[in-house]
């Protein structure tokens, strides 16, 4: 089930709110938990066992490094133990097939595999279970004995799926205690209407554009059009992980829980090393603590510094899909960040400010390309067209096409890639008293109801019959 | 706040849950879809989830009220294409053209080429229609360019052997282009269209065709909203009208649904006016062989390898021909050589539009060696 979608709106949440909130507060949880499994089932109802084997398996894991504390082999063993398995479980079922093609290539074998397909969000909630027996471990949480708590981390359903990636110690004691006021549950609930609203209305809509680009034969784009389609592309994919993450928290809000931010208006940075803290933090937070830190990050002289950015970043690459181009993408970004360590980043602090935004914002969009495309020679491509190096005209009809029907759409995706409209938001809720209590409400049903229009016209399927 | 909202959640919940489902949608022209039922199997096999979503999507309250909202929103913001049909001026829908593979235009060249080797007593003539996207260039969208279909229909026109005719119907209608030829919300011509195309054909087979002023042109509906209406999703449109021409001095006939056992008085099934697909009026939609034997004496017979588009034109051909067999491909699947023969065919005309010609491959089985 996806947050965007009529039955998970209309059908699921409301009965999931009431079931939780008619429920005596020691219930809650286990309602949490209940609710969430079902929704998990509602999209994997075979796949749902791994998940619940994890949760099982790491809960007694961090019981057992909390008994055993005192004899350090042991609790080592354990710790051990449990990450291989981890790793195991998501290298099986993510990375199993990207694995036997690079062994046939290498070894010019021709070993066949049959891909499973990938369990819903498990490189998510492994990820978060890993986080919580690195903090038992290293003594930063005490295990959570109480094993509905520690299920609803695993599973709650707000994040379960796309994330914001939650440490255990950022929600230990709410999951112990939390509170919810009427006013918390309303800025839940905007948080939530918004972020349905970026994803149903904006990405969703320019991902149009991207998909017409893209399926376009590279030859015939010319420089601009190839611009716009990966300017396109670039917007959709930070409205749709913004927004899903932004429904996500607002979804936490709703029942009580402060989730981390995990998006702060990446596309205003002025450096890829800025860009990577506004852009998916929870993802580079978890790989800060866990990876970089632990190999010990910039302390242990230059080189090993490099050697532990290369390795981060070819594991975020990594993380994104079992593919070469998104481990590519990663080490691009890699190479940007430590140029910018060593010498970029004093240079651009005394540029203009714009000049380090549009290479901030070049340097972006191309890294977009190498996303997007599993080919890398296609990928090259499709960056020489937009640097006009494939002898094609800087527009055309279809460029002006393009431009003329999507114009107001692009310039409300930029507007709303500053921080420009959340300041107006708060501007008129708490400046403009009585006209600004009106409007607010008012504005959010009309987002929720555009949203509802947009996503019954998903549905819309027409028999052509005139095919027949 | 958090009030306007839950009840706005909470009243679709329930309204949702007393609105009784509907069984069929006729904007999207299919079935749909109902409570699916349970079963522990359909669960696991991902088959009883799916389709419970879709059961709710379907039958949410209001369904053409928010389908009509957003392609509004759509068109405020500057949109001018859904799904695959384009919105031009006063509200014109236009069918995408898509450039078919060179491959797939060579092979079928090559199909009429060679069944012109096999049948070379039989006079052909080819009709490539133009479909609305190439002729009404005043209505379309800034930018969107209409040459595509042009050029394909140039390279069958310039590849086919020399004896076989080539009707070029593109001056007729672009001449007319201000005309009511093309329907705005269906992918079809209208009668009048097929009237300039058949004064066209007239020239070509070398007989008078009957001038305007001798039929009754009678209009049968104003509320027409045909295919693309239902493909594009964009609502607060104009509908089509449809018109019939019916000769003044009417002619005898009878025509034969072969393969259905049925034979009819008239060309036109006027029921189908109540139907949402009014444009089936001609000849009841499809079907793989129609028969009409007209009181005309003069002997003459024809055979017509047709799509959709020759329905609106093949009435005009009654005051021409004896005999005239109607064979689409898409459902005729008998050998055509062995046809031609038993019937003693000697002339022959292909009808397609450019689109359905380019996208369906049924023209290949001109060289169907299966009995």
């Amino acid at each position: 089930m996806v947050f965007s979608s009529l039955i998970f709106l209309f059908v699921f949440l409301p009965l999931a709110i009431l079931l939780y909130y008619i429920s005596p507060k020691v219930l809650r949880n286990f309602v949490l938990f209940v609710v969430s499994l079902i929704f998990y089932a509602w999209g994997e109802p075979v796949y749902i066992v791994i998940m619940i084997f994890s949760t099982l398996f790491d809960y007694m894991n961090g019981v057992l490094i909390d008994k055993y504390r005192s004899h350090k082999g042991i609790t080592k063993a354990i710790f051990i133990n449990s990450i291989i398995t981890n790793l195991v479980i998501i290298g099986f079922f993510k990375y199993y097939g990207f694995v036997v093609d690079n062994i046939n290539t290498l070894f010019n074998l021709n070993i066949h595999v049959e891909t499973l397909p990938l369990p819903i969000g498990i490189s998510f909630y492994t990820f978060q279970t890993m986080s919580y027996v690195i903090d038992v471990y290293l003594g930063k949480v005490s295990a959570q004995r109480n094993i509905i708590a520690f299920g609803t981390y695993v599973t709650m359903f707000p994040q379960l799926v796309a994330g914001p990636i939650v440490k255990y110690s950022e929600i230990d004691k709410q999951l112990q205690d939390r509170k919810v006021t009427l006013d918390r549950f309303g800025e839940g609930m905007e948080l939530f209407i918004r972020g349905l609203a970026l994803k149903v209305l904006l990405a969703n809509n320019i991902g149009l554009l991207w998909t017409s680009v893209k399926t376009t034969s590279i030859s015939e784009l010319t420089i601009l059009t190839a611009w716009l389609g990966i300017i396109a592309f670039a917007f959709q994919i930070y409205f749709d992980f913004r927004g899903y993450s932004a429904m996500a928290q607002g979804l936490g809000k709703m029942f009580g829980f402060d989730f981390p931010e995990n998006f702060n208006y990446p596309y205003i940075s002025k450096s890829v090393t800025e860009f990577w803290r506004r852009w998916h933090i929870s993802l580079g937070s978890w790989f800060r603590e866990y990876v970089y830190i632990p190999l010990g990050g910039n302390r242990a002289g230059l080189l090993k510094q490099l050697r532990n950015l290369f390795i981060v970043w070819f594991l975020t690459g990594l993380w994104h899909g079992a593919s070469w181009n998104f481990v590519v993408w990663g080490l691009y970004f890699g190479l940007f960040v430590t140029l910018e360590k060593l010498f970029l980043l004093k240079w651009l602090k005394n540029r203009m400010r714009i000049i380090a935004h549009m290479y901030t914002l070049i340097i972006v969009l191309i890294g977009w390309v190498f996303f997007e495309f599993d080919n890398l020679s296609v990928a090259i491509r499709y960056i020489g067209t937009m640097f006009g190096f494939n002898q094609t005209a800087f527009l055309d009809n279809n460029t002006l096409y393009y431009l003329t029907t999507h114009f107001t759409l692009f310039c409300i995706l930029a507007i709303c890639s500053t921080p420009f409209p959340k300041k107006a938001l708060v501007y008129i809720r708490e400046q403009l008293k009585l006209p600004g209590a009106i409007c607010m409400p008012i504005f959010y049903v009309i987002l929720v109801v555009l949203s509802t229009a947009y996503l019954v016209n998903d549905t819309y399927n027409p028999f052509l019959y005139f095919r027949f | 706040m958090a009030c306007l909202l839950t009840l706005f959640i909470g009243g679709m919940f329930t309204i949702n849950l007393l609105t009784p489902n509907k069984s069929f949608s006729d904007s999207e022209n299919r079935n749909l879809e109902q409570l699916p039922a349970f079963s522990i199997q359909n669960l696991f096999d991902k088959k009883f989830t799916p389709k419970f979503e879709k059961y709710i999507s379907d039958q949410f309250a209001f369904r053409e009220f928010w389908i009509s909202m957003k392609s509004d929103i759509d068109r405020t913001i500057g949109k001018k294409e859904n799904n695959g049909v384009y919105i031009g001026k006063n509200g014109f829908l236009f069918q995408k053209f898509t450039k078919p593979e060179d491959q797939d235009v060579k092979n079928k060249i090559e199909a009429i080429n060679n069944f012109h080797l096999e049948n070379p007593n039989v006079q052909k003539h080819v009709m490539l229609v133009p479909t609305a996207i190439s002729i009404l260039e005043n209505k379309l969208p800034n930018y969107v360019s209409r040459v595509d279909e042009d050029t394909y229909i140039d390279k069958v026109k310039k590849s086919l052997d020399n004896e076989i005719n080539f009707i070029d119907v593109y001056p007729i209608l672009s001449s007319k282009k201000n005309e009511y030829i093309f329907y705005k919300t269906d992918h079809h011509w209208t009668t009048k269209g097929a009237y300039y195309a058949y004064l066209e054909l007239s020239k070509n087979m070398k007989f008078t065709p009957i001038q305007k002023e001798s039929f009754n042109i009678k209009k049968i509906t104003n509320s027409f909203y045909g295919s693309l209406y239902s493909k594009a999703g964009f609502r607060h449109i104009d509908s089509d009208s449809i018109e019939l021409y019916e000769p003044k001095e009417s002619i005898q006939y009878k025509v034969e649904y072969v393969d259905e056992a049925k034979t009819s008085q008239s060309l036109y099934e006027m029921k189908n006016i109540k139907k949402k697909d009014k444009y089936t009026v001609f000849f009841n939609g499809n079907h793989p062989f129609v028969k009409i034997t007209t009181e005309n004496t003069n002997g003459k017979k024809i055979l017509v390898v047709k799509d959709s588009y020759a329905n609106a034109l093949l009435p005009f051909l009654l005051s021409h021909f004896s005999e005239i067999h109607i064979i689409d491909l898409r459902y005729y699947t008998d050998n055509l050589n062995m046809f031609i023969q038993k019937n003693k065919i000697d002339e022959m005309l292909l009808l397609y539009n450019a689109n359905t010609f380019f996208e369906d491959s049924s023209i290949t089985d001109l060289n169907d060696k299966e009995n």
